[in-house]
Order: C-alpha cells, then sequence, then structure tokens
C-alpha cells in the first residue's frame, strides 16, 4: 500500500488522464453515443433478425445499457477497476486528492469527484431537475382532466405523460432525502471524512443523469403505456419505449442498492472514535435504516426487471400466461420490491424532520430511544406488508388478513414516530422559523397519508377505494406533502450550511403557505374523487366527477406555480444575487453546523473523539468539540 | 458552489483500519443483496413450476452426462478449497507461497467459467435461435456473470499481488473466498434444484 | 403548573372534544360511498363508516395536539416552567401511547377480518367451473362471467345457454357471482354502486359475490391501467333490473342469438380460464 503522505500539489502541468477527467462529462457523452450504437448493433444481430421487433428491442436494451456503461465509462468511472484488474499501481495521494476535488473550483461539480459534499450538492441539482420535470408533467395530467372527455391530449401521449410524471417522480423520491442531505452530512454527522467508498458513491449519483435522459426518450420510441409500476403483460405488449422504463429503472434501482450499501458500511466502520450507535443522530439513523431497505430490496426489481428484458427479447413468457407464465408473478416481485421502496421515501424524510425538531423546539428530542424503535419496526414491517398491493388481485384469499394485519401493524412503529415528535413539540417554546413551518405542514400531510392508509390496508374498505384516486392522493400525500415538503423544509434549513447563502424569510414563508394550501386543495379534492368513484390513470372519467376535478386541476395550477416560486427563490438568492447566510443561522448544536462555511474538504482537521447527542439544548451542549471557534449560542432558552 | 474552500489536512493514514473493515463489512452487505435476487429467481422458478400455467412449464434443461455433471459441480467447489487455503496463507503473510496459490485459483476460476457456460448452452439455450429462454437459463446466466466478477476480482488481486502493487493482504483474500463460497453454494443448490424439481 | 397553563389545556381538551364529537356525528349520520345499491356496498360502507369514526378522533387529537403545541408556546412555559425530568422521554405517555395504538389496530384487524369473512366477497382463484343449473331461489347465485379484454367487458350467462352480450343486466335481490377473467392483459373490473372490484387476470377466476339491492343504470369501468384506451374502458349501461325484466332481457338476447346459433357448432357454456392441461 502506497504510504498516504502530506503532499502538496505540484505545479507541474496536468497529465494526459487528468486532462481527460476534466472533460469527463464530454467524453460521456461521446461514449454514450458510441456505445448505444454498438449495443444496438449487438442486439439486433443477437436475435439474428434486426428487423423484427424482438430484435430492434434487443437492439435498444443492448444499446442503453452500453450506452449508460459508455457514460461511466467517459466520466473515468472504470479507470480505477480496470487498473486494479492490471495490477497497475494505486493511485497516489496526490491523485486522490485531485479526485476529491481537493483545489475546490466550480468544475469539480461536472466531473467524477469523491467528496461527498459535492456528491450531496450534485444531488440537490439532479432531484431538483427530476422534480421540475415531473411536475411539469403533472401539470399537463392536470389540464386534460379539466374535461371527462379527452381534449389536449391523445390516449397514447397522456399514458405516456403519466408513465413519465411517476417514473420521474418515483426516481426523484427513492434519493430526494437521502442523495441531498444524506451524502452530505451523514459522513460529516458521525465524524468521518468521508464515505466508505467514495467512488462507488459518486457512481450512485452519476448513474441518474443516464437513468433520466433513457426513461425521457422514452417519447422517441413511442413512449411506454404501464406507469411506474410495469404491469405485465402489459410490458410485453409495449412498444419499444418499455425498454427505456425497463433500463432507467433498473439504473435507479442499482443507484439505490449501491447508495444503501455504502450508507451502511460507512455508518459501520467510519464513525469516529467515541460515536457509539446510541449517539448517532437520529437522521442518521434513518439514514442508516433506510439504505438496508435501498440494499435489500432493490435487487427483486433488478430481477424482475431482468425476466421482464427476457421476455421482451426472447419471448421467455414468464409473465405471459399464453405461454405459461403468470402476471401475479410480476405483481409480487414488482411490490416485494415496490413497498419497502415507499419507506425508502419516508424513512429519511422521518430522521431529517427529527433532526430539524428540537433545533426549533430547542428541547432535547423527545424520546430518542423510541424514535429508533420506531424507525427499525417501519423497517422491518415494510418487507411484510407488499400484498396489500394484491388485495383485490383474487391472489390468495387466505393470506388477506395476514397481510390487513401487518399493513395496520405499521402504523405502530409509524405512531412512535408522531409520539415523539409530539413529546418535543409538547410545552416547547418553539421558534417559527422557515423550516419549522414545514415540519408542520410535514405532520399534518403524513398524518392524512397515514390515516387514509388504514381505509387501504382494511380489505372490505379496500374493495372499493382500491386503483382509484383515493389512492393515488394517499401516496401523493406521503411523498409530495411529507417527502417533498420534507426536502423543501431540509433545503431552507441547510442551504446556508452548504452552500453559504440563505434563502429570502419572507418569500419563502409566503412561498410555504402557498404550497401547504394549494397542495392540500389538490389532494382533498382528489381524496374526494377517489372515493367517489375515479379510476387511476384515466383519460376519461364520469360526467358527475367534474367538478371536483376542475377544483383540482386549479389548485394543482397554484400548486405548480408555488413550486416554481421556491425554485425561483432558491436560484435568484443562491446562485443570481447570492444572500450571504450567518453562521449557523438556526443556532443548532449539532457538529455540521460548527464546522466553517464552507466545509472544508476533509471535514475535520482532527476527528473529535468526544460525542453526544445533537440534541441537549438544556445544556446548550455542541455535538462535538471541532476544534474551530463555534459561533455562540444563545444558551439552552435563548 | 464557492471557490475558495480552506484546504484542511490530507486525509490521514489513520483511515487504513476502517477501510479494511469496509471492505469486509461491504463484501457481506453485497452478498446480502445477492441473496435477495437468489430469493427473486427462486421464487419465480418455484412459483411457476407449483402453477404450472396452462400446463406450460418448460424444465428446459437437459441432463448431461453424469461426468460432466460433476466437473459442473466440483469445478467451483475446489476453486473454494483452493481460495480458502489461500486465506490461510494471506494471513500467515507469506508473500511467495499466496504467489504460488493464486495462480491455480485464477486457472480454477477460468475453469468455473467454460463448466458454468457450457452448461447454460447445455440448457438449450441458443443465441442465435433466439427464442424460448426459461427461467433457469435466466437464473443459471445471472450465477455466470456472479462467476465472472468473481474471476476479475481474483484477476485484479493476483496481477496486483504479483506486480507488487498492493500485496494482497488477509482481509482481500477472505472477501474474496467469502464471495465465491456464497456463489458456489448457490450454483450447487440451483444445479440440483434445477435437475431435481423439475 | 400554572393557572394559565391548566387553562390553556382544559382549552385544548375542549376543542379536540367538540372537534371529534361534532365530526364522529358528522360521519356517523352522512352518506358514505359507495352508498346502498348493495348488500356488499353497504357492508363496504359501513366500515368505511366505522373506520372514519374511529380514526377521526384519533386524527383530531394528533392536528390538535400539534395545534396547541406549536401555538402554545406564546401563552403557556416560562423561565423553568420545562419539567427537565421530561425533556429525554417519559415512560407513562410511551406505554399509554404504545398500547392505545397497539389495541386500535388489533381491534381494526379482527373487525377487518370479521367483516372479510361475513362478506365473503372475493375467493379468488376458483378451481371449479361455473355451474349450470339455474338459481332457483335468491339465495342461490345467478353465476355471471366477466371476461376483460383491452378494452371492454363481455358477459357470459352460463346459466342461460351461455348466452354473451356486451351490457351488464342482473335482477335485483338476487345473489350474483361474477367469475371476472381476461383474455390480454390484467384488468380490473369496477362495478362502483356495487361495491365490486376484481382484478380480471388471464388464467385466473376471480370471484366475486353480491346482492344488488336497487334498481338503476350504473356505470362498470377498468380500474387497473391495461393499456392504450384504459380511459375509455367504461359504459355507463350496466343496470340492476327487477326479475322479471331479467327474464324478459334475457329471454330476447337468446333469441336473437338463436339464428345464429343454429348454423354454428355447440359451444361451452362457460368460458374457462385456466384449462387444466394443454399438452400435458
Amino acid at each position: 500500500m502506497a504510504a498516504v503522505a502530506v503532499a502538496t500539489r505540484g505545479t507541474a502541468p496536468p497529465s494526459l488522464s487528468r486532462r481527460l477527467h476534466e472533460w469527463g462529462l464530454a467524453l460521456a457523452v461521446v461514449g454514450a453515443a458510441i456505445g448505444f450504437f454498438v449495443g444496438y448493433a449487438l442486439g439486433s444481430l443477437a436475435i439474428g433478425d434486426g428487423d423484427n421487433s424482438l430484435g430492434s428491442n434487443a437492439g435498444i436494451l443492448l444499446g442503453y445499457s452500453l450506452s449508460a456503461v459508455g457514460f461511466l465509462a467517459g466520466m473515468g468511472f472504470f479507470n480505477y477497476p480496470i487498473a486494479r484488474l492490471l495490477g497497475r499501481p494505486v493511485p497516489t495521494a496526490d491523485d486522490e486528492a485531485y479526485l476529491h476535488g481537493e483545489g475546490g473550483g466550480l468544475a469539480r461539480y461536472f466531473r467524477l469527484t469523491t467528496d461527498h459534499k459535492v456528491i450531496g450538492m450534485q444531488y440537490v441539482v439532479a432531484i431538483l431537475a427530476f422534480l421540475f420535470v415531473g411536475g411539469l408533467g403533472a401539470m399537463f395530467i392536470r389540464t386534460e382532466l379539466l374535461t371527462p372527455t379527452p381534449t389536449t391530449a391523445t390516449a397514447e401521449s397522456y399514458l405516456t405523460l403519466v408513465g413519465l410524471h411517476s417514473t420521474l417522480m418515483i426516481f426523484m423520491a427513492s434519493a430526494a432525502i437521502i442523495g441531498p442531505f444524506g451524502n452530505y452530512f451523514v459522513p460529516i454527522m458521525i465524524g468521518a471524512r468521508n464515505m466508505a467508498f467514495p467512488r462507488l458513491e459518486a457512481l450512485t449519483f452519476w448513474l441518474l443523469p443516464p437513468a433520466g435522459l433513457i426513461l425521457l426518450s422514452t417519447v422517441f420510441l413511442g413512449g411506454f403505456t404501464t406507469g411506474w409500476t410495469g404491469y405485465a403483460p402489459l410490458a410485453d405488449q409495449n412498444v419499444l419505449g418499455m425498454d427505456s422504463y425497463l433500463i432507467a429503472f433498473s439504473l435507479i434501482g442499482l443507484s439505490i442498492m449501491l447508495s444503501g450499501l455504502n450508507m451502511i458500511v460507512t455508518v459501520i466502520t467510519l464513525r469516529a472514535p467515541g460515536m457509539r450507535f446510541t449517539r448517532l443522530p437520529i437522521f442518521v439513523w434513518g439514514v442508516f435504516l433506510t439504505s438496508f431497505l435501498g440494499l435489500l430490496a432493490a435487487p427483486a426489481l433488478l430481477g424482475a426487471i431482468a425476466m421482464e428484458t427476457f421476455d421482451r427479447t426472447y419471448l421467455a413468457t414468464l409473465f405471459v400466461p399464453a405461454g405459461g407464465g403468470s402476471p401475479y408473478l410480476w405483481e409480487n416481485l414488482f411490490w416485494f420490491f415496490g413497498h419497502p421502496e415507499v419507506y425508502i421515501f419516508i424513512l429519511p424524510a422521518f430522521g431529517l424532520i427529527m433532526e430539524m425538531l428540537p433545533v426549533f423546539t430547542r428541547r432535547p428530542l423527545w424520546g430518542y430511544r423510541v424514535a429508533i424503535g420506531g424507525l427499525v419496526g417501519v423497517t422491518v414491517l415494510s418487507f411484510m406488508v407488499w400484498q396489500h398491493h394484491l388485495f383485490v388481485s383474487g391472489l390468495a384469499p387466505a393470506l388477506r388478513p395476514f397481510y390487513m394485519f401487518s399493513t395496520e401493524a405499521i402504523s405502530v412503529p409509524t405512531g412512535l414516530i408522531y409520539l415523539v415528535a409530539l413529546g418535543s413539540l409538547w410545552r416547547a417554546r418553539t421558534r417559527f422559523s422557515t423550516p419549522m413551518l414545514f415540519i408542520g405542514a410535514f405532520l399534518f400531510n403524513f398524518l392524512i397519508g397515514g390515516f387514509t392508509g388504514v381505509f387501504l390496508s382494511d380489505v372490505p374498505s379496500d374493495f372499493t377505494l382500491h386503483g382509484g384516486y383515493f389512492v393515488q392522493a394517499h401516496f401523493h400525500y406521503t411523498i409530495m406533502g411529507a417527502e417533498v415538503f420534507a426536502l423543501m423544509a431540509g433545503l431552507v434549513y441547510y442551504l446556508p450550511k452548504m452552500t453559504g447563502r440563505t434563502m429570502d424569510t419572507r418569500l419563502t414563508r409566503f412561498q410555504f403557505w402557498a404550497v401547504f394550501l394549494s397542495f392540500n386543495g389538490t389532494f382533498l379534492s382528489l381524496l374526494s374523487v377517489g372515493i367517489l368513484g375515479m379510476p387511476r390513470r384515466v383519460i376519461s372519467y364520469a360526467q358527475y366527477l367534474q367538478p371536483l376535478n376542475v377544483s383540482a386541476t386549479v389548485f394543482a395550477y397554484l400548486l405548480g406555480g408555488s413550486m416554481l416560486l421556491f425554485l425561483g427563490i432558491l436560484i435568484w438568492n443562491v446562485v443570481i444575487r447570492p444572500v450571504p447566510a450567518k453562521e449557523n443561522p438556526w443556532e443548532s448544536l449539532g457538529v455540521e453546523w460548527h464546522l466553517p462555511t464552507p466545509t472544508p474538504v476533509y471535514n475535520f482537521d482532527t476527528v473529535p473523539t468526544k460525542w453526544s447527542l445533537p440534541y441537549e439544548y438544556d445544556t446548550g451542549r455542541v455535538a462535538a468539540d471541532v476544534g474551530h471557534p463555534a459561533p455562540a449560542l444563545g444558551g439552552a432558552t435563548p | 458552489m464557492t471557490e475558495a474552500v480552506p484546504t484542511s489536512v490530507r486525509a490521514p493514514g489513520d483511515e487504513n483500519l476502517p477501510r479494511v473493515r469496509s471492505l469486509i463489512v461491504g463484501s457481506r452487505m453485497m452478498l446480502a443483496a445477492n441473496t435477495t435476487l437468489q430469493l427473486t429467481f427462486l421464487f419465480a422458478y418455484l412459483y411457476l413450476r407449483a402453477n404450472n400455467f396452462g400446463g406450460m412449464w418448460r424444465p428446459g434443461v437437459g441432463t448431461p452426462a453424469p461426468g460432466i455433471t460433476l466437473m459442473i459441480l466440483l469445478v467451483p467447489v475446489v476453486t473454494t478449497l483452493v481460495l480458502g487455503a489461500a486465506v490461510g496463507v494471506a494471513g500467515r503473510g507469506d508473500r511467495r507461497a499466496l504467489t504460488r496459490i493464486l495462480g491455480p485459483a485464477l486457472l480454477l476460476g477460468a475453469a468455473t467459467i467454460a463448466v458454468r457456460v457450457y452448461q447454460l448452452y447445455h440448457t438449450g439455450y441458443d443465441l442465435a435461435a433466439g427464442t424460448y429462454v426459461d427461467i433457469a437459463v435466466i437464473w443459471l446466466a445471472v450465477i455466470l456473470a456472479e462467476f465472472v466478477l468473481g474471476a476479475l476480482w481474483m484477476v485484479s488481486i493476483y496481477n496486483s499481488h504479483v506486480r507488487q502493487t498492493v500485496v494482497a493482504s488477509h482481509s482481500h483474500v477472505r472477501a474474496l473466498f467469502e464471495y465465491w463460497l456464497y456463489a458456489t453454494v448457490v450454483a450447487v443448490v440451483v444445479s440440483g434444484l434445477i435437475q431435481f424439481v423439475t | 403548573m400554572t393557572e394559565r397553563r391548566r387553562r390553556y389545556i382544559r382549552m385544548y381538551a375542549l376543542v379536540w372534544f367538540v372537534l371529534a364529537v361534532a365530526g364522529d356525528i358528522g360521519l356517523a349520520l352522512g352518506p358514505t360511498p359507495p352508498f346502498q345499491a348493495s348488500d356488499l356496498a353497504s357492508s363496504q360502507s359501513t366500515v368505511i363508516k366505522i373506520l372514519a369514526v374511529i380514526a377521526w378522533p384519533v386524527f383530531s387529537a394528533v392536528v390538535a395536539t400539534i395545534a396547541f403545541t406549536l401555538f402554545g408556546n406564546r401563552v403557556a412555559p416560562h423561565e423553568g416552567d420545562i419539567d427537565p425530568g421530561k425533556l429525554r422521554g417519559d415512560s407513562r405517555p410511551q406505554i399509554a401511547w404504545i398500547s392505545a395504538s397497539i389495541v386500535i389496530v388489533l381491534s381494526l384487524a379482527v373487525y377487518g377480518t370479521v367483516a372479510l369473512a361475513s362478506d365473503q366477497p372475493g375467493a379468488g382463484i376458483s378451481t371449479t367451473s361455473a355451474s349450470l343449473r339455474q338459481p332457483a331461489s335468491p339465495s342461490d347465485p345467478l353465476e355471471v362471467q366477466v371476461i376483460a379484454q383491452q378494452w371492454w367487458f363481455t358477459y357470459r350467462y352460463p346459466t342461460y345457454g351461455g348466452v354473451e352480450t356486451p351490457q351488464l343486466v342482473i335482477p335485483v335481490g338476487q345473489k350474483i357471482q361474477f367469475h371476472v377473467t381476461s383474455l390480454d392483459v390484467v384488468h380490473s373490473f369496477w362495478f362502483y354502486a356495487l361495491g365490486v372490484k376484481a382484478d380480471a387476470v388471464p388464467l385466473n377466476d376471480n370471484v366475486f359475490t353480491v346482492t344488488p339491492t336497487q334498481t338503476g343504470t350504473y356505470r362498470v369501468q377498468c380500474s387497473e391501467l391495461c393499456g392504450l384506451w384504459h380511459g375509455n374502458m367504461n359504459a355507463d349501461d350496466a343496470m340492476v333490473v327487477s326479475s322479471s325484466d331479467f327474464a324478459a332481457w334475457i329471454q330476447q338476447q337468446q333469441a336473437m342469438d338463436a339464428p345464429i346459433l343454429k348454423y354454428l357448432p355447440a359451444y361451452s357454456h362457460t368460458y374457462e380460464p385456466n384449462p387444466p392441461a394443454y399438452g400435458t
């Protein structure tokens, strides 16, 4: 092992490999193009006859796979593995420092950089891009649903919009909290200088751009009509656009899995001395447990997608009844992934919310261990509930009481999260800073999401609610109302740390009320539409449902507008006219706020060895002494 | 975002220990994820077999000659044993002995891939025919891919060791051994399943 | 605890109580979808009503607590008013909360299971094909096959010579057994007014039993994404009619088919979704 030495960066002209690395993004585009054409040719040849539809399916699937490989190769992800394969010398400390983006500068955000803070920022941009492109789809969908019969879209373009909106939003939600805040803050919170596998971490991010672009490219291939669930045998029937979905989703599945692996290993092995599991900030717990879900659930999706690709190319007919397959097989495998997936969305959000609460209530987190218990309970139970998606499918009716029970049982650990939140709020002098508003809204929205879930978990009431807009509004309450609100809370809260700039308080407060009210207006309308009998994903609906749909659409426009306002404030105050933030504006005791802004490249001068929970607002003790002059706190009750 | 980032000290050498642990923990986590993947295929196999929808269950896998079956099963097992021995040697820190034992392991790894490819083709899978693969073939292909990854891992450890760029450490070899052992157990179990549950 | 604080808590309890009681009265007395057009629909609407009546007080309690704790800061705490002993969790509320939620969950699950068992609406995969016997009494089910395909439902009446119609007509007060299946992809047969929803899966016979109690013309629609025209896979002409009207209607359908059937070979009275063996 090469000795790791403190070395200064040479002044010699950059080597060829560094120049290539700096042009990584351009090379990646070239690599993706080459990969696509090579893959398309190979795939078409492999089936024998490139002209038939199976041949082009194989061509597109292989083309997209190799274009993702080419993209990553261009970014430089294979340099290290290939060097290891050939037994070439390991990168020097200087090389690693360069890769870490040690020199700073804007360019490191646009190339393979292994600094977890850079990756966190890259995630912020990617998540917002997914969110707003997906949101645009929602606006088109709502516009179409102003009238009971098709007006603005054809059946084909409508379903492709539905598919794109849902799948993009699923991609967004899979990493909305863990990507930006998990990557940026988990290593800092546990006292590490970086993640356990920094290259892997960069990979989990750089899988997102190809996934998003490949998914969007479906519009050139005829789109897909299955929504995000990709039910077979409809998926077998679909045109080439389906292949985009399969490859894009498997890239995301890979990203979820690898990110989970990396987070688990980081938390297990890289905690600073003195950072015991009982001192982990609750956000780290949330991320840690979510990572198990991602690690253990995503492979089921990858396996199912592998089977589906064989269905679409080699006529495996695993999901086609006419060939001895079964649609139930896809439904089971998909939801075995799909249900833990929704907790992948919400668990880190729970963690983030509970992490922020004490800062604004100025009290310790009430019931830290109860909170961990809640998170663990949700994690374990989430693997046991997937068949509640199949209550009306006619599959295994004898099992329905069990899945009804397990689904309802999951409300017990979820309730513990609420207990902790309420206990923290009880008798506290809460500071109504902007993130706190979003936290309150999170608690309210997720409460509706949870209570509507009870109606869906009960089999008899699920018979009427299943597959309708009630379900749609239910999961929008949990994903948009809770997770995206947590994302907004997190951005308002953490941007001062991540960028040194702050979002305008008055505008953000106005934006909060706009987004909160319009969100509830939209989805209360849709809850009602659902309970009155409107199925999901339809382009036309019964006449009597029009008034509620119009109401939903009007509110949805307001919702879209207020989301855009959020983006506008963010871009204006952070990028165009930067408003410098105070150090530690929320007066948090978290260690992340006591490092200088911007956070040093390796986080800590010396890794602290004495840690406590960052919630000791009664004594005012900072989670760890990081050696930097920390801004003074106003004491326990300022 | 910002231009001038204050640079603290370089990542110091005290992180070598966590890195070694990260490798072991990480590779075990990978095996955990792999287990879900294998269970996915197991579920699919048994589900399709048990229901036999439309009476169209296709076992699809022929029975090779006994000698070849034995080879298919034994070669990865022998490789595992050799790698197990390599773990012991690496633990003693004997570099030359490790080189001597990693060479045969590498050859056995290549042989494993060869017999697995043979098995895959023997199932009736034909790249050129382009039709009717069944779940067993996809499963075997996934296992083959895992052996290929394991073999690549072996190559990288061997090359780095022989060229003395990275001396193969005990934990490196152990992680590889665990991976290969896992893949072998899966391969043997799956081969048995496919042979007997038709 | 100061007098002011005590007053505040009393107010909070009062607000919650009024909210809970008023809401529950509204929920209990108001109409609950999917209304009363069949035994199944009424039982579903009862279940939804009961769940809502249980859920509303809990929901409003949590919301009230959030609201009062958030805004209570303006009233309650003075310096030193925070009881430091309870800052980091107190076991009594934890135990109370956990027991209460477990009790609620258990009772919900038991109630749901009992309701499910008494309705027996969906028997899932059926091993026997539809019987050919005509119902002798209202408790004897009339079997109707619902055959979904992209993008239409067809209905077959095995007991009436396998007559097949594009329109669903069923007699009121008669137990109906729907056998739902599909010819191509996964659909879902949703007869909202009757509270019937059953996925139509190829190779599977999804059985759903219901007794309509009100005559009328209703909407049936597909509630599982099934491809391009999923949004248009609905019909507003499903009818629940009196048994005499039904007898007349089914005779008319049979009479319409009779001239054609003369020239066709005999066909099955039922569509068999899962033939036991092809070639084995």
